[in-house]
């Protein structure tokens, strides 16, 4: 691989570290994102706008680990198509609850069937 | 044999073989993860009660994150002193991995142990408990109020370990076991609770299995007369005291019975089936069936033991796990087919401690019942007013009192997140966790205050012990900082440690963190190995040796890459 001759490594080693601590510094960041008042997006508490930023962060670290520490920002051709094979699979298999959201039979508000559960009804309709 | 490339590429893929492989494989492990976070998408969206956000100790969890990344760069450093060809500082790295994966294996430990042993209970009005449940003191023991009972007062099972406060006691007149589904365990049980309360239990009826000498059986196994040891009596006498030497040999008898009666029919159906063909020339199988007969009373059968009735006497309090009931009735049957006769006793949950109070299922339910959508206040006070008809509120003023206080609080928190036009969340208005808990029962009404600017809800500060093991509750004890509780137990729905069962969030937590534990276990291991028994290989084939750890380290870097997503969406949100 290209970037494994001695000198290449020596001068990557600024560039882990660098990655290091942009990943314990993202990690802080979801953290108090979670638990600091004034950065608390949204309504109060755990909302949507939490979630998204959340998911957001993760994924950026997630994505510079991919990039840096897995060597996927230099790679050879086959191995982006062996893993981008796996990330679409995995992404059809997370899809796939849009089949139940979506299934024109018996989509009833996500609810389980257990009795209590129902699909909410106001209470003047259910007379 | 020699394995081609390696440690050179391959000229077709520019790779070498080893890391197609591990490519191949991290792609099957991106679906088989991307599966269970699908699973945890729809859990989430589908659950019927209200999801529990936010209710891990976050330190613990951001401990974990922090030794995974930092065991992500020196796995990378070790690889680079391998290229470099610096053996000792390979080993330092490597080694700080492996530490690494134990630290997380054992912080996670910790985690799950907690988890087991921590009690909830969902009562029949959806008010929602949690804490721990006291243990069953011996026989004629008693603690006083504010006491704390010594090691030695009590109760144990027959395994030596202590009985928690959540039995069905059965005050059993007569028990009869099913002579070959009896789960041995529970008969052990029965028979050193019998000895310990000097209760006899013993054959009802003669139980005649054969036509040798009767023998009346003490609880040893020793026979009286002892000219027929146990192992070849097949005729014992009513009043044989119960022993598992006695049942296993009763099933033994019984279950030659079964087999031999079992050939005499077959025989005897043959022939009959023979004569009746014979007969009938023509008929179809079906047709030939009613005219197949036998006469039982022709043949020798050996007498069957279906059940064996034991009498005990006195009547005596036999204490049963919840689950281990099947029917409740008189008389009641136990999963292995064993029935009791007698009555149920009073066999309440004790709660030594109970350590939070959740009243937002309650608060859906209302909700659903009324059709009022979750984000809307019209239903709130319907709400409280379940709340305060509810088991807890009318039976323990302690927790009535934490509630009241809890109120207030609310009020507080309101007021202050008015100002930037938000509202408290359904956790701040309905959910009082341990630290909410100790704080309102050691502070006076009069006192409860909330910190400004942290629009949070009043708390009492947490050791850092506390951040991984829960609550200190004897050091809090002393306070009353925990509540003591009583459930009878026709007001508990459900029941249940926060395992898997408790509820599809903890079904998917340990789930997806015991799979990513897995993992982790296995990768500390293959690391390991190289850092163990890779000199051979490295003063032989280094460059071999550093391709391995590359591909090692790749997997190494997966298992970090699931965890970063696991920590926010099971810890934060």
């Amino acid at each position: 691989m290209a970037g494994d001759s001695p000198e290449a490594i020596k001068k990557a080693v600024r560039l882990y570290l660098l990655i290091g601590a942009v990943l314990f510094g993202g990690t802080l960041l979801t953290v108090a994102v979670a638990m600091v008042p004034w950065l608390d997006f949204g309504q109060h508490g755990f909302d949507t706008a939490d979630l998204c930023i959340g998911l957001a962060i993760a994924t950026v670290k997630a994505t510079l680990v991919a990039l840096i520490f897995m060597h996927l920002n230099h790679e050879r051709r086959l191995v982006y198509w062996l893993f981008g094979f796996g990330l679409v699979a995995a992404f059809f298999l997370v899809a796939l609850i849009g089949l139940a959201k979506w299934d024109p039979i018996h989509y009833n508000g996500f609810k389980t069937g257990v009795p209590g559960s129902e699909h909410v009804v106001p209470f003047k309709e259910n007379r | 044999m020699e394995i081609p490339y390696i440690f050179t590429p391959r000229k077709d893929t520019g790779l070498v073989n080893s890391k197609i492989a591990i490519w191949l494989f991290l792609a099957s492990e991106v679906m088989l993860f991307g599966g269970f976070f699908s699973a945890y998408i729809f859990l989430r969206l589908g659950a019927d009660y209200p999801w529990p956000e936010r209710t891990l100790p976050v330190l613990p969890g951001l401990i974990n994150t922090f030794v995974l990344i930092g065991s992500s760069v020196t796995v990378i450093f070790a690889w680079m002193s391998l290229k470099l060809r610096k053996w000792r500082q390979f080993q330092i790295f490597m080694a700080i991995t492996v530490v690494c994966a134990g630290i997380f294996m054992v912080l996670k430990g910790i985690e799950y142990n907690v988890k087991f042993h921590h009690q909830a209970v969902r009562l029949k009005d959806y008010a929602i408990l949690e804490g721990h449940l006291g243990f069953e003191l011996k026989e004629g023991v008693h603690v006083g109020h504010g006491e704390q009972p010594k090691e030695e007062d009590f109760a144990l099972n027959h395994h030596g370990k202590k009985i928690e406060e959540d039995t069905i006691n059965y005050s059993t007149s007569e028990v009869s076991f099913n002579t070959v589904r009896y789960h041995h365990d529970w008969v052990e049980e029965i028979i050193a609770h019998a000895e310990a309360g000097g209760t006899a239990v013993t054959l009802k009826e003669d139980v005649v299995m054969g036509k040798g000498e009767q023998v009346k059986v003490d609880k040893d196994g020793n026979t009286e007369p002892a000219t027929t040891p146990l192992s070849r009596a097949d005729n014992f006498a009513k009043g044989s005291a119960l022993s598992m030497k006695l049942l296993e040999r009763i099933t033994e008898l019984h279950k030659d019975a079964r087999a031999h009666n079992a050939d005499l029919r077959i025989t005897a159906f043959r022939k009959a089936w023979t004569v009746a063909d014979e007969n009938s020339s023509g008929k179809t199988d079906r047709q030939l069936a009613p005219d197949v007969k036998i006469d039982e009373s022709q043949l020798d059968l050996h007498h069957e033991q279906p059940a064996i009735a034991f009498t005990v006497a006195p009547e005596t309090v036999f204490h049963f796990r919840p689950r281990d009931i099947q029917e409740n009735g008189s008389p009641a049957t136990l999963r292995d087919g064993t029935a009791l006769t007698g009555k149920l006793e009073e066999s309440p949950m004790v709660f030594h401690y109970v350590d939070a109070l959740d009243f937002r299922y309650l608060a859906l339910k209302v909700r659903q019942k009324l059709g009022v959508d979750e984000h809307s206040d019209a239903a709130d006070g319907a709400i409280e007013k379940a709340i305060e008809e509810s088991w807890v509120m009318a039976k323990n003023p302690e927790l009535k009192e934490i509630w009241e206080k809890q109120q207030k609080a609310v009020g507080l928190l309101a007021a202050e997140l008015a100002a930037h036009k938000r509202v408290p969340t359904e956790k701040d208005k309905y959910r009082i966790n341990w630290q909410e808990m100790a704080y309102y029962a050691t502070t006076p009404l009069a006192d409860i205050k909330i910190d400004a600017g942290k629009y949070v809800m009043p708390h009492v500060d947490t050791q850092p012990k506390e951040q991984f093991f829960g609550p200190n509750y004897e050091g809090r004890a002393e306070q009353h900082a925990f509540p003591h509780l009583e459930i009878p137990r026709e007001q508990v729905a459900f029941a249940s440690k926060f395992a898997p069962a408790w509820n599809t969030y903890y079904a998917i937590y340990f789930t997806m963190t015991g799979l990513h534990g897995l993992h982790v276990i296995g990768g500390a291991l293959v690391l390991a190995y190289y850092l163990f028994f890779g000199k051979k290989m490295y003063l032989s084939n280094p460059e071999w040796l550093a391709n391995r750890v590359e591909v090692g380290g790749l997997f190494w870097h997966f298992v970090d890459l699931v965890w970063i997503f696991l920590f926010p969406i099971l810890y934060l949100m």
